[in-house]
């Protein structure tokens, strides 16, 4: 195992059992890594399981099988103190920003709550270090007496993102921490976090299901269907030369960004199958354009292609000579 | 000259007993049948208020609401009483909200929900009530529509749902459909299959549909006029080529260039470009141009004197006071 990974995952899985003998596979073997500075995107349609795997890594969850490995440790092996110890260095930022602060607390209050948690240095220091934290998140001394209902949203992401890095954590994970707020205000949280993740050398998992944010943000992309991950790789390789057709179809829906671009085709149809009853073979089959008989029988890896794309599809890697596809 | 189908002058809407909370301020605009208007803003920036004035949602007792003129295909909209309104609520005009999980009722059926549209407004026979629901839900595509009618809302994906609230707000062939925000809550390939059903459904019925978004991207693939509303006020109208092209208001000119778009062959990790600041509230509304603290090309005479309306070409106004072609230098890569 390389050193400088920040968070590995191994086949992780978690199934949500939901009465009878029924269960909803959020998380279908997800294996991930990320390196110490480097931004993951998420990106995939709700009920993807994108949220569910970032509790997982936060320990706020515990999977059914596989490994997650954070800093070195396994995570699925912590508990109490040892579980304790580990969350200060992984830290979340949330999409709500009203509804991920509490709203009888003021700033300072909110942002000191984890140094008080982990008893970092003495109160007059915590204190320093709140106002620090406000100051470099740009909102002012003065807002540390505020109560959440007396800001605005883009203000209310910023007092978020200051808590989630009093602790000073090697990996942020944030869950669509833009989509609830203005298009005039996205700009500002978003390159904040950016400068502050460069700052302090954060890794950061970002997930999104907004592409045009992934593309502006992130270094490698990670794209989840049904629980599993389908094709990774560079931002730039992913965007501008999707391998798995279902990427290629998220990448179509995304409006155009000018009226003379317009779509001609129809968008891919269909919506994605349900997590409680997992189809045989490839998930994406049913909606996919070039489905062939064996995508109905096998499951496709996730691994290298030819041009050493990791994606998880038939026609990237062609099952065995002797089951060679034919179309149907 | 012949009368636009929708026409909308210096409209404003307040709330309270004494009209103290001013959160739509001289709105005007046009739209021709089987056209669709964009009314872009960010939240609180007047839109859906615009949208529902012209409802008539709005509660009598609490809501003043002036205009010069209101009209929807020759009717007076400004002299209708709340029982015209519910006459014409359906008929003439339909809406279509953010989320259709809350729009729906959960306890009655898709099948039951479809047809109170119908029995409010057209006197027929159950069998034909129902050859109509089922009609109209395959018209909006809708996979197995017999078996629908009898599902409940929970039984859909939110895509499923929202194709439902569509079908009930065309079940009585209205003229104008009102959409506020129809697809924010739904998954971008969702977004994509919903914004080209109103488009054919458009297509086919020449409807005339006024489109609420936030969302640059969505006006650029359904729009054809597009109104820019900042704070209450419109602060730009025009084609959406007007609009991408030639913006000439500073909020707009931001707008373009503050949203995170991707371009193929874009390079990672660029900086995005900011808007600085934050919404004015509208009880502390500004001197001069509501907009002009934030604003990138603002002249010192901006912060105290309210702009004029200036036709920066055939049907395209602004009201900005900087000279013409101030932002003429494309924010972005256009298109081939």
């Amino acid at each position: 195992m390389s050193r400088d990974m920040v968070m590995q995952t191994r086949d992780l899985v978690r199934h949500f059992p939901i009465g009878g003998k029924q269960k909803v596979h959020a998380v279908n073997g997800v294996s991930m890594e990320i390196a110490a500075g480097e931004t993951l995107a998420l990106v995939g349609e709700s009920g993807c399981g994108k949220s569910s795997f970032a509790r997982l890594i936060m320990g706020l969850d515990r999977p059914d099988s596989g490994s997650a490995r954070l800093l070195g440790q396994e995570l699925t092996q912590l508990r109490g103190a040892g579980l304790h110890a580990h969350r200060k260095a992984v830290q979340m930022i949330f999409q709500d920003p009203t509804s991920s602060l509490d709203p009888r607390w003021t700033a300072e209050a909110i942002v000191r709550e984890p140094l008080d948690n982990y008893k970092v240095g003495t109160p007059d220091e915590r204190r320093a270090r709140v106002l620090d934290l406000l100051d470099r998140v740009g909102l002012g001394a003065h807002y540390a007496e505020r109560y959440p209902h007396e800001m605005s949203g883009g203000q209310r992401q910023r007092l978020g993102i200051a808590r989630a890095l009093a602790l000073e954590p090697r990996l942020l994970v944030a869950d669509e921490p833009v989509s609830a707020l203005d298009v005039s205000i996205r700009a500002q949280v978003l390159n904040l976090l950016c400068d502050l993740r460069d700052e302090m050398n954060l890794s950061l998992l970002f997930i999104s299901h907004d592409i045009g944010v992934v593309s502006h943000v992130s270094d490698r992309v990670a794209v989840m269907y049904l629980g599993r991950v389908i094709e990774t790789g560079k931002t730039f390789d992913v965007l501008n030369n999707p391998k798995h057709p279902y990427t290629s179809g998220l990448l179509e829906a995304v409006p155009r960004p000018h009226p003379s671009q317009r779509r001609e085709r129809a968008p891919l149809d269909g919506d994605p199958p349900s997590p409680i009853h997992l189809p045989q073979g490839c998930a994406f089959r049913d909606r996919c354009p070039v489905a062939m008989e064996v995508c109905g029988r096998f499951t496709p890896a996730l691994k290298p292609d030819a041009e050493g794309r990791i994606v998880a599809c038939h026609h990237a890697n062609p099952v065995k000579p002797e089951l060679e596809p034919t179309h149907v | 000259m012949t009368q636009p189908f929708l026409s909308v002058r210096n409209l404003s809407v307040s709330f309270g007993a004494n009209g103290e909370a001013k959160v739509v301020n001289g709105v005007s605009f046009d739209l021709e049948a089987g056209k669709t208007l964009c009314l872009v803003g960010e939240s609180g920036s007047g839109k859906s208020v615009t949208a529902t004035s012209l409802m008539g949602l709005h509660p009598a007792k609490t809501t003043r609401i002036t205009a010069d003129r209101m009209e929807l295909d020759g009717i007076d909209l400004l002299s209708c009483d709340e029982a015209r309104f519910a006459e014409l609520r359906g008929t003439k005009m339909a809406m279509i909200f953010q989320d259709p999980m809350s729009s729906l009722n959960p306890a009655l059926t898709i099948g039951f929900q479809l047809r109170e549209a119908v029995f409010l407004h057209e006197n027929l026979s159950r069998a034909d009530q129902d050859a109509r629901v089922l009609e109209v839900l395959q018209r909006v595509r809708i996979p197995d529509p017999e078996r629908r009618m009898t599902s409940y809302p929970h039984e859909l994906s939110g895509g499923m749902r929202q194709r439902v609230m569509i079908a009930m707000a065309l079940i009585c062939r209205p003229k104008l459909l009102i959409a506020d925000e129809p697809t924010t809550a739904l998954d971008v390939t969702v977004q994509a299959q919903i914004l080209w059903l109103l488009g054919e459904l458009q297509r086919e019925f020449g409807t005339a549909i006024i489109f609420i978004t936030h969302d640059l991207g969505v006006v650029a693939e359904i729009g054809d006029d597009v109104a820019v509303m900042y704070a209450g006020s419109l602060v730009e109208k025009g084609s959406v080529f007007d609009i991408f092209d030639r913006a000439s208001h500073g909020y707009t000119a931001g707008l373009l260039s503050a949203t995170a778009e991707f371009h193929p062959g874009q390079t990672a990790s660029k900086r995005l470009v900011e808007i600085p600041g934050s919404l004015p509230q509208f009880s502390n509304l500004p001197q001069g141009c509501n907009f002009a603290d934030r604003c990138a090309f603002a002249a010192p005479s901006c912060l105290d004197r309210t702009p004029d309306w200036r036709e920066v070409a055939p049907g395209h106004v602004t009201s900005c006071d900087q000279p013409v072609g101030a932002f003429d230098a494309p924010k972005k890569e256009t298109a081939r």
